[in-house]
């Protein structure tokens, strides 16, 4: 009990600058594996302590994640868990020195849908329109302008918690899963398409695609609490 | 604001995502910022996109496992496998 204390926030604070941990793909200037047995994953004997100590880290991470997977604390828990025994399960398969973080996010997002695919059918995504494909910024900035104001004055200082996480959880679960891990957790692209199991370019359009769903999902309750949109009414 | 202007900031924008996720290549990534340097809407725009990222980022990363999660996890590890 006394030995891992995960630290949460550790590294996040500048998760846009810490691409450059060592991907499970594509890191040419990994060194040497030590004389490597073919298929060297974690020894037997040290997986406990191995689960415990560096598995373990991630808890917090990931379920975080499987709250926004799942929306809600039940679910989110009964998933952590099944995604952890599982790690541990297959531990013999992970090979030291590799990103452990991807793995074990590659392992939950393998368990959510083998979980929940069939139970939720998902919400219908809305088309965009052509104006909003590109930024929803110029448009509220024309509507705040108006008003004379800042759009962070009258729409994104406003957020709570709760909002961005409502905004967050009504996205259709792949555009979901693919922001969370770019905007929360700071993965790279190919290391999301390796956890997704997508090519680089289905990540790069469901990021594309979801931050815009995000940002409308926003305005859209900035303007159904009020706030922004004074013009229409 | 004359045509090819007008495709410089679209083109700008269509790129903001990569180069906020760090993902572009130093070629890509001295145009953007170039174009940024030179154009204050552009400007604004990527401000707005930065700060939507950091609000998400900021909002769920607090959040933390239940300490009995933990505890439940390790006893389930240490007994024979199930089912």
């Amino acid at each position: 009990m006394t030995v891992v204390t995960a630290v949460p926030t550790q590294g996040y604070s500048q998760s846009a600058v810490t691409l450059s941990e060592p991907s499970p793909i594509a890191e040419p200037s990994r060194p040497p594996r030590p004389a490597p047995a073919p298929r060297n994953g974690v020894p037997a004997e040290e997986r406990e302590s191995f689960f415990e100590h560096e598995v373990m880290q991630h808890l917090d991470a990931l379920y975080r994640t499987a709250m926004r997977m799942t929306r809600n604390a039940q679910d989110a828990e009964d998933l952590v868990q099944e995604a952890m025994l599982r790690a541990y399960r297959f531990l013999d398969r992970f090979e030291p020195g590799t990103n452990l973080r991807a793995w074990l996010f590659k392992i939950l997002t393998n368990t959510y849908i083998n979980r929940y695919r069939k139970a939720a059918s998902e919400p219908r995504v809305d088309s965009l329109d052509d104006s909003e494909e590109l930024s929803l910024y110029r448009y509220l900035d024309s509507e705040a302008a108006s008003r004379g104001g800042s759009v962070e004055a009258q729409v994104l200082d406003r957020f709570a918690e709760n909002d961005i996480k409502a905004a967050i959880e009504a996205l259709p679960s792949q555009y979901r899963i693919t922001v969370l891990l770019a905007d929360v957790e700071g993965f790279s692209y190919n290391d999301i398409a390796e956890i997704t199991n997508v090519k680089k370019g289905t990540v790069m359009s469901r990021l594309f695609r979801g931050r815009r769903l995000l940002q409308k999902a926003l305005v859209d309750q900035a303007r159904s609490a009020g706030f922004a949109g004074g013009k229409q009414s | 604001m004359n045509a090819e202007e007008r495709t410089r900031c679209a083109e700008t924008v269509k790129l903001l995502g990569e180069f906020l996720d760090r993902e572009l290549n130093t070629c890509e990534i001295l145009t953007v910022q170039g174009h940024l340097d030179r154009c204050p809407p552009c400007l604004t725009v990527y401000r707005f996109e930065e700060r939507v990222r950091r609000l998400v980022r900021v909002h769920c990363v607090g959040e933390c496992a239940p300490t009995n999660l933990r505890d439940q996890i390790l006893a389930r590890m240490k007994r024979p496998a199930r089912s």
